[in-house]
């Protein structure tokens, strides 16, 4: 409620104006007592306390209201236990005046907007804001008299109202925005001097009454004239939007710096064609038939139009190259890359960004009701669901919003949900961390848990992104021998942190049984600075901070990759053999130890700190991946190739031939970030807390998008864009080739016809 | 010898793979954001006194100081404040006619440039809270000074201090401690 102090807990201001230097502050007599609100005057050396005459009590901290600072007269603004009186003073005076506050029941919160520069006439509003409606009292204080009057009322308008006061030298003037109403008034009386209708912002669902939460003005009357305003408003939906005489001028989605979870999702219809054949499989024999001739006879009535359009696209694209890559919204479709990233904010709104489209919002839709100073704590978005604090879900499928009940009890903290097959069924499993507690369950019954040594916390739980493909089964040598993979997509890496000790815990854990497949730990680590980790197809990586106290010899930023294969010795196929399936629940290996993984681990200097991680998704995972990381500290971010972490890499020795052509290289501890591998060129992007990665249609390029306190997307081809014809590809060039060779071929036809035929009669 | 020369051609493909210039602001997409802007902390203020373009200054719930131009809304210029996990006890304050804009935050007493962002000067006090700071409007005393000097008002361990900050310097020019005897020590319940 304090105007012009921000969300300081303590309860002394400062006060000056061209008069002198005051110090408001608010005391407790005693514990019991209500509070007290004293004035003191700032002397050469000591403060002099100002003696007000009047009720100086208040009830609780927050009903000191106001305190004015800069500007001629400041005043100093409270209200009374019953909230139905307002106590106005006029800083180095003793006066109080009393004013009467209607409808003092209904009101929720008392705003006051006072100059704040040096003014001619010392004018102030106070607004009063009730759940149904706003209205706003104009107060003059008298110079020369030092008298504070209320002069006039605005009327209650319903809904909610902001408003604003623009200094000018012409006199103050205040400014009321409702949702669909914007008027200009001056100081002196209530008769409005400009009206405009509330401009539709853009992006806004019209479904939804958006109103104005707060507004700065910018006032400029010219002597009989209309005035001209423009004023920076937000509104209730995180825009923050500039609006010139009654026109929307542009927008900032600053909401969209509090995303709490996003996720990419396909908002376009399934595939007709799938579901056309999804009905012809499921009827029977006739009908499928007759329905699969109707469906023909409808594509070829659509042919005509087709090969219409067929020409024109021709010629375009045929006489368009060197242009560059033309990302337009039917290469986007067409690629995959125009995929809608739905982000969940702070603000419990649900934002979909068009990432074919310069990431523009495309809508921006109310989820969740929440208080003034409540968070959303949704934990993801999509396929899955957002859970809030309150622990209800929504569920964004093929574009529709819900709300379903939450089925989980309340303080279990969902984390992900895995699958383990058995017997031909799926069963789910669910783990998440209840009191420090890593714990799985089936069916709502507790089936594993993780109990971190007593020494230490669970820091992060992390899991590969859900049905990751994974194109080849092992990893093949230069010798053509192969490794394989140990693929488990049910596997969690679970960090723990000792902060005393200063050591780290990494396991990886098999969520369907709660089995550790693998252990390691850390010391001399700096546990307070980001641990980010990644798990992927068959390796993980994770990164953190060294600390050089005692066993670290170096004080850094570490990064350590791990792959996972089933044996050690290439064409072994391990303790699993060739078997077809697996299960996590039954142990294999002698009836009493599950099968581990041989772990080929590998550690890595970096130049800076790394704050997340991600890897790159590509639709069959034949791409090579890209390991993205988020750089905090130069606001970057970095596409590292996989090659270049591989843990394979030789220590102390040149690559064989054989090596070479497998990738590898010779092992050095420092990895510097190429500035090729640089994702945002020039661009600063601030404090980046996630990065998601989605596949496009395309096999060789994944789309990214980061999110913190800035937003960045783009599109990252590890191996190249390999399944494009770039830009600069000469399709002219190539269609008159073929044009000239065939016809070289007709007219060179004959002629070799001709000769090979007097060769036959030559030749008798 | 073809061998090595088609490993090594394998190994420059790599190199090819970067943001190629005319891709560089097409493929990809940036919001510069600074954040849910706070009412008090949200003004129009001139950067330069003789000329009459305005921009929006802003501190933010996400802790960012930035600058917005009116007539198209990109950004100018942005500062995160660190340290600072949400924006309680951050002040912004504006400074008209100064060049300058003032800020602090934790016990750190912040004056930016108005028209670029830099730092103009940065004091840390010891220990303690800010918790309000102004620039005052008593006339100066010598001509040379070209801004008006800041009050900043800290609690520290030993009760409440006000310092005279010089404007253009930021050096602290006066202290006076002020022992209050009733303050109220534990955080009074803000229902």
């Amino acid at each position: 409620m304090h105007a012009d102090s921000q969300y300081s807990d303590e309860l002394t201001f400062l006060s000056t104006s061209a008069s002198g230097e005051y110090v408001v502050s608010v005391e407790s007599a005693s514990r019991d007592q209500p509070y007290n609100i004293k004035v003191a005057r700032v002397a050469a050396d000591t403060l002099e306390e100002i003696a007000l005459d009047g009720p100086t009590g208040i009830a609780f901290p927050k009903d000191l209201l106001y305190v004015g600072s800069n500007t001629d007269l400041p005043v100093i603004v409270w209200t009374n236990q019953l909230h139905n009186l307002l106590y106005i003073n006029i800083v180095g005076t003793s006066s109080i005046a009393t004013f009467d506050v209607e409808k003092s029941s209904e009101i929720d919160t008392i705003k006051i907007h006072a100059p704040t520069h040096s003014t001619r006439s010392a004018h102030f509003l106070i607004q009063y804001q009730s759940d149904t409606s706003d209205w706003a009292e104009v107060f003059h204080v008298d110079s020369e008299s030092s008298i504070v009057q209320k002069v006039f009322a605005v009327p209650a308008v319903a809904g909610r109202a902001a408003f604003s006061i623009s200094t000018t030298e012409s006199g103050i003037y205040f400014t009321r925005f409702t949702g669909n109403q914007i008027s200009i008034f001056s100081s002196s009386s209530s008769k409005s001097i400009g009206d405009w209708s509330f401009p539709k912002v853009n992006n806004a669902d019209e479904r939804e009454e958006y109103f104005p939460v707060h507004a700065q003005s910018e006032v400029l009357v010219r002597n009989g004239g209309a005035p001209v305003i423009r004023s920076v408003v937000l509104l209730s939906n995180g825009d923050w939007t500039l609006i010139k005489n009654g026109e929307a001028s542009w927008y900032r989605p600053e909401s969209l710096a509090g995303i709490v979870a996003a996720e990419f999702v396909d908002l376009e219809e399934a595939q007709p064609l799938i579901h056309e054949l999804e009905i012809e499989e499921q009827t029977n024999f006739i009908s499928s038939f007759v329905h699969r001739l109707v469906r023909h006879v409808h594509t070829l009535s659509r042919l005509a139009v087709k090969l219409g359009g067929f020409k024109g696209m021709t010629m375009a694209e045929i006489l368009a190259f060197g242009i560059g890559r033309k990302s337009d919204a039917e290469t986007n479709r067409v690629f995959g890359f125009g995929k809608t990233v739905v982000v969940a904010t702070e603000n419990g709104r649900l934002i979909g960004l068009d990432t074919g489209n310069h990431g523009v919002p495309v809508f921006n839709i109310k989820a969740a009701n929440l208080g003034a100073d409540e968070r959303w704590t949704a934990q993801a978005v999509g396929s899955i669901s957002a859970r809030l604090a309150e622990m209800s879900a929504i569920v964004v499928k093929d574009g529709i919003i819900g709300t379903t009940d939450p089925t989980i009890s309340s303080n279990f903290t969902l984390s992900a949900s895995l699958k383990s097959t058995s017997n031909g069924q799926t069963e789910l499993t669910t783990y998440g961390i209840e009191n420090e507690v890593l714990q799985g369950r089936r069916d709502g019954q507790l089936t594993w848990q993780f109990v971190p040594q007593p020494s230490q916390r669970i820091h992060s739980v992390t899991a590969s992104v859900k049905d990751e493909p994974v194109a080849s089964i092992g990893k093949v040598l230069g010798d053509r021998r192969v490794l394989y993979k140990y693929q488990n997509p049910n596997a969690i890496l679970v960090i723990t942190t000792n902060g005393n000790a200063g050591t780290i815990a990494v396991h990886l854990l098999d969520a369907t049984s709660g089995v550790v497949l693998y252990a390691s730990q850390h010391g001399g680590v700096e546990t307070s600075r980001p641990i980010a980790a990644v798990i992927s197809e068959n390796w993980f990586a994770y990164s953190f901070t060294t600390d050089s106290i005692d066993e670290a010899v170096s004080k850094g930023y570490q990064l350590v990759v791990s792959e996972l294969y089933e044996s050690e010795l290439p064409n072994d196929r391990g303790p699993l053999g060739a078997n077809a399936s697996f299960s996590s629940l039954r142990p294999t290996v002698d009836a009493t130890q599950p099968s581990k993984p041989h772990v080929i681990r590998q550690i890595f200097h970096l130049p800076e700190e790394i704050g997340t991680m991600a890897v790159t998704q590509t639709s069959q995972g034949i791409t090579s991946r890209d390991l993205l990381v988020g750089l905090p500290g130069t606001s970057a971010i970095v596409a590292i190739p996989r090659l270049a972490v591989d843990p394979r890499r030789l220590v102390g020795k040149d690559p064989t031939p054989g090596q070479m052509e497998e990738g590898l290289t010779r092992y050095s501890p420092m990895i510097d970030f190429d500035p090729k591998w640089h994702l945002t060129h020039r661009l600063e992007v601030m404090g980046v807390r996630k990065i998601i990665a989605a596949p496009a249609t395309l096999e060789s390029t994944s789309l990214v998008f980061a999110y913190g306190v800035d937003v960045f997307g783009t599109r990252v081809a590890p191996s190249f864009a390999f399944d494009v014809l770039g830009g600069s590809f000469n399709k002219l060039q190539l269609v008159l080739t073929v044009v000239a060779l065939t016809l070289g071929a007709f007219v060179v036809a004959p002629l070799v016809q001709r000769k090979q035929t007097n060769a036959l009669w030559q030749s008798l | 010898m073809l061998r090595t020369l088609t490993v090594l051609c394998a190994l420059l493909a790599p190199l090819a793979r970067a943001v190629f210039l005319d891709e560089a602001y097409k493929i990809d997409f940036h919001h510069p954001l600074l954040g849910l802007p706070l009412e008090p902390a949200t003004f129009f203020q001139q950067p330069q006194p003789d000329s009459k373009a305005s921009l929006i200054y802003t501190l933010s719930e996400k802790s960012v100081v930035g600058a917005v131009n009116p007539k198209d809304g990109t950004l100018v210029w942005r500062q995160a404040l660190d340290g600072t996990e949400s924006s309680h006890n951050v002040l912004l304050r504006p400074g008209d006619g100064q060049e300058a804009i003032l800020g602090a935050r934790n016990n750190i007493v912040t004056a930016w440039h108005a028209g670029n962002g830099r730092i103009l000067w940065e004091q840390k006090l010891d220990q303690g809270l800010v918790l309000d700071v102004r620039w005052t409007q008593l006339p100066t005393q010598s001509s040379a000074r070209s801004r008006n000097d800041i009050l900043v008002l800290v609690r520290d361990s030993a009760g409440l201090l006000l310092k005279r900050l010089d404007g253009t310097s930021g050096k602290s020019t006066k202290r006076l401690s002020i022992k209050t005897q009733n303050v109220n020590r534990s955080a009074p319940e803000l229902p």
